[in-house]
């Protein structure tokens, strides 16, 4: 109690001799250098395409090209039916052909099953087939998504999720993109589709809002987008054919999109795109310990991918100075330096100060992220969502997630300390061990 | 005596001409010219045409209808049924006609091989493992035929119809149900088709259609009037509809009639006989149970002793009535005893356990003669209000009125006596069991029948 009152006394006190309070200023740099140009910077971006959405005339183009949906299975069991009948549901006249690759067959005999079921159902829907690659032996991610690409008949190639299902206008936006012989990749916003079950889907809800959907579009627009997601990316096939598919490692998803940038300095056209009206929904973690599992290896595959895999890559000569300076600023500065100084900015004032201006320092840090996260919120609900209703439910989640926020930037730290000293990108679930040591260590 | 139909001028091998006498006819009329007994017929040379013809005229043929006969060359399918198979090596050969001359002679030979039922089992019995089979013809009106049923039938009646009253019969036993088909209520063709018509007006003119279901406004409508420009919108409340199972879901109202606009889930099935161009519907269809079928002891008996051995028939005399107007009597007297205890009764039972074996021991003749000289005697130990009954072809029953403890003893002392000669000249090999039981005797609780069951199973 009597270091609340003591915090309540130095807040006052701060209100009037702001400057004596140096460590204050220590919050300023990352604030100021780090984050929030990087907001301001995405939103004017989301902003500017908004603006001239808004003010061009639609195009509709009598476009609909030959589409595969590549399907990665694993132990989905039922809920892979709804991936697929939301694809067989997609509003769409070009042919649609849906491969579904299931690794580990022998394990995973109810998605098996469950996918054998659909057969039937498939011949009902005009214009659709479905194609299942039973696969013997597991191969990981990897071996499923280029067996797919082996055997996909269409021009444009979806990789997606056995979880992930899609809105009924998908293809028909994120096909158009192509059109424009420029773009060899889309992809959109993802959504959470299980965020009612617990505070820790709801949570995560709020960050695919402000993230895959506010963030990826303005970094696309900006011609940066920093990773076109494994569950949800749409590729050129003769392109992705061109690049040879997807690596052996984890991440293969950023793997590919840093491969596609590395394109970009000799072929200055090449665009990735964002399309909004591309809409998925994914199952994200439940509990707390499966999202702090899903994050070790997350985040311990950005060191893998920027320490090991391209390390050589990640130069102006390659992808250019604009896609350079992003890969550095939001990359390495934002996603694996940044959490590193939050903790040891936060264990400097713990450790320095007393106790009382300890907890006001961090109450200033929760307020100025609250703040921060409130405008982007409000900004979101009113200019970007498609769905305003129903996200008008994570307004209650808002106090708890500059928390939340914390949590992950301090467990995103022990992530790539994990990677660096355990070589965590060895223990995926995504492939089996002795597949992910063929790839570059 | 091998008959050798053939056309050509070929000859059997040495083998054959060593140990068999041969005749060679160039068809079937030459050698009914001469009507030389045959052991067996054979059909010689690749001409597949010949062969049915000369297999037909065998089959059909008065007294060697039943003769094995066989081929050297394959024959039609149809009429390897009709066959006993290729020629075998002489050994074999001479096995199979010692074999079947046996069984002849074991045969009651009598007039009953005229009728066609009676050659049919002639023909089962000098084949022991005999399996009739069905042939599958698709232009046949049923489908299936069963061609030695046809070659043994006099007339051109329907095989279907005398299978059917064989097994009736319990000649014929089945063994496998090789096919369950549905058939015309008409003319029983299984030429049917079936189409799919609207439950409301009967049209043929139904289609799928696509229809969505609005979980916003709970509107169900035909696709087309949700779409719009590319996206799904609800035609009555104008939500959007984005993702399946969340937003919206397919009704399972999935046919549409053109007639008469009907929405439905299911089409009504209607029938239509290829053969007739009757229609009806499909519970009014037949249905058919295609069996493999085999000579029943039954009709084993029959073929060696000449007709059905009906152990009944012995008892013929004693003026039976029926087991349910037995029962009903019985339980009457049960009910009038225990209300009046001067009035009683006896029951007395005859168990005859081994006449199948006896049948085998004596023949059926003397068996016979036996059992009615018994009943003979029984008949004159039953007084007028005696009566008697048969719940089973071995097992009598007598209902003694007035008959006490007293009465039931003496009863048991004369007919004992009766069985004596009986027994003797059954050479003692007769088992009989008697069982009896009077009214003073009886629990409260028992009814007729539980009280005949009773009894019957401590004769066992």
């Amino acid at each position: 109690m009597e270091n609340l009152n003591q915090t309540w006394y130095l807040f006052q006190a701060i209100l009037s001799r702001y400057q004596d309070f140096q460590y204050v200023f220590m919050l300023i740099p990352f604030v100021l250098f780090l984050e929030l140009p990087l907001y301001f910077i995405n939103w004017m971006s989301a902003f500017r395409y908004l603006i001239k959405d808004a003010i061009e005339a639609p195009l509709t183009l009598h476009y609909f090209p030959h589409v595969t949906c590549a399907i990665t299975c694993y132990a989905e069991g039922k809920a892979v039916q709804s991936t697929v009948i939301s694809l067989l549901e997609q509003i769409y006249p070009g042919h649609i052909e849906i491969i579904a690759m299931l690794d580990g067959v022998k394990k995973n005999q109810a998605t098996f099953h469950a996918l054998v079921e659909l057969a039937p159902l498939v011949s009902q829907y005009p214009k659709r087939s479905l194609v299942i690659i039973p696969k013997f032996q597991r191969g990981g991610r990897v071996s499923s998504l280029n067996a797919g690409l082996s055997r996909a008949r269409g021009e444009i190639f979806l990789a997606l999720d056995g979880d992930t299902s899609f809105d009924n206008q998908m293809i028909h936006y994120a096909a158009s993109h192509f059109w424009n012989p420029n773009i060899v990749a889309v992809t959109g916003p993802m959504r959470v589709r299980n965020a009612r079950k617990t505070i820790m889907t709801r949570l995560q809800n709020l960050e695919y809002m402000l993230t895959m959907q506010v963030g990826k579009l303005g970094f696309a627009k900006l011609g940066v987008i920093n990773n076109v997601p494994g569950a949800f990316g749409i590729f050129r096939k003769s392109f992705l054919q061109q690049v040879g598919g997807w690596n052996t490692g984890t991440a293969e998803d950023l793997d590919l999109t840093l491969r596609i940038k590395q394109y970009y300095k000799r072929y200055p056209h090449l665009q990735i795109e964002f399309e909004p009206g591309a809409v998925s929904h994914t199952d994200v973690p439940e509990s707390f310990k499966d999202f702090l599992k899903q994050r070790l290896r997350w985040d311990g595959d950005l060191w893998y991918i920027y320490s090991n895999k391209h390390k050589h890559g990640i130069s102006a000569s390659m992808m250019g100075w604009k896609n350079l300076i992003f890969l550095l600023w939001y990359g390495i500065l934002f996603q694996i330096v940044m959490p590193f100084s939050i903790v040891i900015y936060t264990i400097y004032i713990a450790v320095k100060l007393p106790l009382y201006a300890f907890i006001l320092s961090m109450t200033l840090v929760y307020a100025f992220y609250f703040c921060l996260i409130s405008v982007q919120y409000i900004l979101y609900l009113i200019f970007i969502t498609d769905r305003r209703k129903e996200d008008c439910n994570a307004i209650f989640i808002l106090p708890v997630y500059p928390i939340f926020q914390f949590i992950t930037r301090v467990w995103s730290a022990l992530a790539i300390l994990n990677q660096i000293i355990n070589k965590g990108h060895l223990d995926s679930a995504m492939a089996p061990l002795w597949v992910l040591k063929k790839g570059k260590q | 005596m091998l008959i050798v139909f053939s056309l050509e001028e070929t000859d059997l091998s040495t083998e054959y001409k060593n140990n068999f006498k041969i005749c060679h006819f160039s068809d079937f009329s030459a050698w009914e010219k001469e009507r030389v007994t045959p052991s067996v017929f054979i059909i010689q040379g690749k001409d597949k045409q010949y062969i049915s013809s000369v297999l037909g005229k065998v089959r059909k043929d008065s007294d060697f209808f039943a003769s094995l006969c066989f081929i050297t060359d394959p024959a039609f399918p149809y009429d390897d049924f009709l066959l006993d198979g290729r020629l075998p090596q002489p050994a074999n050969l001479r096995d199979e006609i010692n074999q079947f001359d046996n069984l002849l002679e074991s045969l009651k030979n009598n007039e009953t091989y005229l009728t066609h039922q009676g050659r049919l089992i002639k023909y089962f019995w000098l084949r022991p493992n005999f399996v009739l089979q069905p042939y599958h013809d698709w232009q046949h009106a049923r489908f299936y035929r069963y061609p030695l049923l046809e070659a043994l039938s006099l007339d051109k009646s329907d095989s279907f119809e005398w299978l059917r009253n064989l097994a009736n019969s319990k000649i014929i036993d089945p063994i496998m149900l090789i096919d369950r088909q549905r058939e015309c209520t008409y003319c029983r063709s299984s030429h049917l088709s079936f189409i799919d018509v609207c439950p409301n007006c009967l049209s043929i003119d139904i289609g799928t259609q696509a229809s969505l279901h609005c979980f916003t406004c709970g509107c169900v409508d035909v696709q087309e009037k949700f779409l719009h420009s590319g996206t799904l919108i609800c035609p009555k409340c104008h939500s959007q509809l984005r993702h399946i199972g969340s937003d919206y879901d397919r009704p399972i109202e999935n046919y549409r009639c053109n007639s008469c606009s009907q929405s439905f889930i299911e089409g009504e099935v209607q029938v239509r006989c290829a053969m007739c161009e009757k229609e009806m519907e499909s519970s009014e269809l037949i249905q058919n149970e295609i069996h493999s079928r085999r000579l029943s002891d039954k009709g084993r008996t029959i073929a060696f002793r000449g007709e059905v051995f009906d152990l009944s028939s012995g008892f013929d005399q004693l003026n039976f009535i029926s087991r349910e107007l037995f029962i009903h009597d019985l339980d009457w007297m049960m009910v009038t005893s225990r209300r009046y205890p001067n009035i009683n009764f006896s029951l007395f039972g005859i168990y005859f356990a081994n006449l199948p074996e006896l049948v085998e021991l004596f023949n059926h003749v003397r068996l016979l003669q036996m059992l009615e000289f018994f009943a003979q005697q029984l008949r004159s130990l039953l007084r007028t209000p005696d009566l008697s009954t048969r719940t089973a072809e071995n097992m009598l029953w007598l209902l003694l009125p007035n008959a006490d403890e007293q009465g039931l003893i003496g009863f048991h002392k004369r007919i004992e006596s009766s069985m004596k000669s009986l027994l003797e000249q059954s050479e003692h090999k007769l088992d009989f069991r008697f069982i009896s039981t009077s009214s003073q005797k009886l629990p409260n609780k028992e009814n007729a029948e539980l009280l005949l069951a009773r009894l019957y199973g401590e004769l066992l």
